[in-house]
């Protein structure tokens, strides 16, 4: 026999099912609260009307229909052989345990039956208790042997261990797997812990929002879950954001290799990895490494995928230590291992220590991020609505640290950064600018500034940034109409590219509450922040206020978009930093004459 | 003391707690509280007669039952006596006017069944009916037992409605509490408070029953959840 079921509801609880199982197969339903674990097991249970759906039982025999919406079949609860144990077993309070059972018997049958099955729970001498005078233990023996008084099809547990303490559950758990022996009919259980599921069950079911995500065997979707949300719903730490890049060398290609570009911007690393062929290029992913591929050593090891990361920290918990490495990159991934103290003593590794990780593309599972369809359709909509945007471009500062200098006419490759800026707004076809100068205004006017940008004069650049925002604002409201949001970007921003721009205008546009967003790259504020034409008009309207100003003073008003991309941060702020900046990338800068 | 009055009265909430209790678990069973309009309207009219004045409802029974009104025109042709100022009458105005505390005792402890319970008896295979006699009228018994004792002591004591519906008749219509109205009108002191007496005490017994089986009810929840 073989319970099948496909579901689909929309009203109030969404669903989106599909499933089966076998005879004498266990199927455990996990997902975190809400993902609709129980409303399924009810659906099948007949307890719940759903919308679409088809419910059957397919046997070489007979095929029993307990629900088919396009054929308007819908066999009521009370008439499905479904044997249900309810998370808080759901016994009759008025009845005693042996009337609790007999009540659950098919018509016909004797009472005989049900002491039986109470014998055979181990619950002899218990059949005239009332539930209330029962422990948990025993509760959840009655509730079972009451679902298989009904001769069940079909057996549903819902959460039936959540409710008894850790040694009772312990023991329900090897009378489960022993009784698994004896019948064979599909079982499902639902259950929220993962442990369990794996302990108990065939296969796994991950639900989440009313979805299945994945099937499978446990241990296969542990160590190969199909996307970001499955692996984060399994329990794995230690997931990463990468970026998929597909071959572009032919030695590489029939190697059947890939690159995962882990990390944004210029301080990203290349993995190596293997292509399975099933992602595009350029594909945002997320990545987990089964923890038997990492190879630990004090030596650098001459090869491909090699990190060097320090000790976070060990803690000897008997045979295992358990240890954090933080992985010596600039976003300070940190891996966390479960090692044999074995390991951990033959590696002499403290706290602090530097260590070298291989990672075998071997090990390197890699997913595409998950996003669920009704989320991804709101995000579409935000983003398919036009925005008038406008970029204020702010250059008055005077550069002191860098010696009194134009920052912004600093050439990176032979182009200013100024240039740099305007091309990257070009692109994105941005084409309200507002520059607002302050120190050395004659150096940017002999530029030769394309004619849509406005260009506003701060006589007070001395007083600090907040008044050229202000003149800035100033300069958007009464000179361009219509604006929906404003980029503010810095003149010596060396690095904001058109992408980082764009990603910024997509988190603006989807963003869930607050009138601005901030980049905020490893707990340190990034720039530029892109406002809402709400804040523009409040700032205008006051005396003072600046959007830093507005910002604090509206902290929950504020949608911060964690982010990797160091360009968010990066500025030429001292002699020191251009320095790391051209060992890094190896660009050519060249600092503008001092006026 | 009247005794003509006493057994009529004890008749008359006899006849009112058999027909209305069972009614009460009908209501409670097939029409289960929920979040629609329609349960909303439901519960406004099983509250209504505990708001309205008696003499609102007796005079809107008046002009619903009495010989002009066609029910009541029909009535008298089918059967030739009215139902007006007949021991009928009386009992249908009490039935009316006693709704809500038939009902709602009902269904409060119907609504106290949790979800589970109802869902276990269907799993077991129970149909609907036997799951009504099984299960959700034993775990209820307490609030209608309580129902059944609100609805007998407030059939004892109910005044207006019965008077505008059934006036003054002895053996027919005079009830304990209008033989109480009565003696007073022609100065009886004596015996009003005899009647008045035995009121009281019937209603504060019953009371402290009620309370006695509120407060068990509750219990009853907590232990399951």
């Amino acid at each position: 026999m073989t319970l099948s079921v496909a579901l689909k509801h929309t009203n109030g609880i969404h669903l989106e099912i599909e499933f089966e199982c076998k005879s004498g197969e266990l199927l455990a339903l996990v997902g975190p609260s809400g993902s609709g674990k129980t409303s399924t097991l009810r659906a099948i249970a007949g307890l719940m009307p759903i919308e679409q759906g088809k419910i059957y039982l397919l046997d070489q025999e007979k095929n029993h229909i307990w629900l088919d919406t396009q054929n308007h079949i819908h066999i009521p609860s009370f008439e499905r052989q479904v044997g249900m144990v309810f998370q808080n077993y759901a016994l009759f309070p008025h009845l005693t345990a042996l009337q609790n059972i007999a009540l659950a018997l098919p018509k016909g049958d004797s009472i005989e039956i049900a002491q039986q099955l109470m014998e055979d729970m181990g619950l002899i001498d218990f059949h005239d208790r009332l539930p209330d005078q029962l422990s948990g233990g025993q509760r959840q023996r009655v509730a079972l042997a009451r679902a298989f008084a009904r001769k069940p099809q079909v057996l549903l547990l819902d959460e039936p261990f959540s409710a008894v303490d850790h040694p009772t559950r312990k023991t329900l758990y090897e009378e489960l797997i022993k009784l698994r022996e004896n019948i064979s009919i599909p079982i499902v259980i639902v259950t929220h812990d993962l442990r369990e599921a794996r302990l108990l069950s065939d296969r796994l079911c991950i639900l989440d929002q009313g979805k299945s995500l994945q099937i499978g065997h446990p241990e296969h979707i542990v160590s190969s879950p199909r996307n970001g949300r499955v692996a984060e719903l399994v329990g794995l730490t230690d997931i990463f954001s990468a970026t998929f890049l597909k071959a572009q060398h032919p030695d590489q290609i029939l190697q059947k290799q890939a690159t995962l570009l882990w990390g944004q911007g210029v301080e990203a690393f290349p993995l190596t990895i293997f292509d399975k062929g099933r992602l595009p290029d350029q594909t945002e992913v997320k990545w987990v490494i089964a923890k038997e591929f990492v190879e630990i050593s004090k030596k650098p090891f001459e090869r491909i995928n090699t990190l060097s990361a320090k000790v976070l920290q060990v803690r000897r918990l008997g045979e295992i230590s358990s240890v954090d490495f933080e992985v010596e990159l600039a976003f300070g991934p940190t891996m966390h291992f479960e090692l044999s103290t074995r390991l951990v003593n033959e590696l002499n590794i403290d706290i602090d220590d530097q260590v070298f990780l291989y990672l075998d593309p071997k090990g390197i599972h890699i997913m595409p991020v998950y996003s669920s369809p009704a989320h991804k359709e709101v995000e579409k909509k935000k983003r398919d609505k036009p925005l008038k945007i406008v970029a204020v471009i702010l250059v008055a500062g005077e550069g002191s640290r860098l010696g009194n200098l134009p920052k912004s006419l600093i050439k990176i490759d032979g182009q200013t950064i100024l240039e740099r800026q305007l091309n990257a707004l070009q692109e994105l076809e941005i084409e309200d600018i507002v520059l607002v100068t302050g120190f050395y205004q004659e150096a940017y006017k002999e530029l030769n500034l394309p004619s849509n940008v406005l260009h506003a004069h701060n006589e007070q650049a001395s007083i600090g940034q907040g008044s050229s925002v202000r003149l800035a604002l100033k300069t958007v409201y009464e000179k361009l109409e219509e604006v929906d949001a404003i980029i503010m970007l810095l003149g010596d921003l060396p690095q904001v590219n058109a992408a980082d721009l764009r990603q910024l205008i997509e988190q603006f546009k989807i963003r869930s509450k607050g009138e601005v967003v901030m980049p905020l790259v490893s707990s340190q504020r990034g720039n530029p922040v892109i406002i809402s034409e709400k804040v523009l008009k409040e700032i205008v309207s006051s005396e003072k206020l600046t959007v830093r100003g507005w910002m604090d003073q509206y902290p929950n008003e504020v949608e911060v978009w964690q982010t990797e991309n160091q360009h968010f941060t990066f500025d030429f702020d001292t002699k020191e930093n251009i320095e790391t900046f051209v060992k890094k990338t190896g660009s050519k800068v060249e600092l503008p004459s001092k006026p | 003391m009247d005794l003509q009055a006493l057994f009529l009265s004890l008749q008359l909430a006899t006849l009112t707690v058999i027909i209305l209790i069972p009614l009460g678990v009908l209501v409670a069973h097939f029409f289960p509280m929920k979040n629609t309009l329609g349960s909303f309207a439901k519960e406004a009219v099983i509250t209504l007669p505990l708001v309205l004045p008696p003499t609102v409802l007796g005079y809107y029974l008046l002009v619903g039952f009495g010989g002009n009104s066609w029910f009541g025109h029909w009535f008298e042709m089918m059967t030739g006596q009215t139902l007006v100022f007949s021991f009928l009458g009386i009992l249908i105005a009490s039935l009316i006017f006693n709704i809500p505390f038939a009902l709602m005792p009902i269904q409060r402890a119907f609504e106290a069944i949790p979800q589970d319970l109802k869902d276990a008896s269907s799993t077991c295979g129970l149909p609907p009916w036997q799951r009504l006699f099984k299960i959700e009228i034993p775990l209820s018994n307490k609030g209608i037992l309580s129902a059944a004792v609100m609805t007998f002591t407030h059939t004892l004591g109910e005044f207006g409605v019965v008077l505008m519906m059934g006036g003054n008749i002895p053996g027919q219509t005079r009830t304990l509490s209008i033989s109480i109205y009565d003696s007073v009108q022609s100065l009886d002191m004596q015996g009003a408070g005899v009647m008045s007496m035995f009121l009281l005490v019937f209603s504060f017994v019953a009371l402290i029953f009620t309370q006695r089986l509120s407060l068990s009810a509750r219990d009853f929840q907590g232990n399951l959840r």
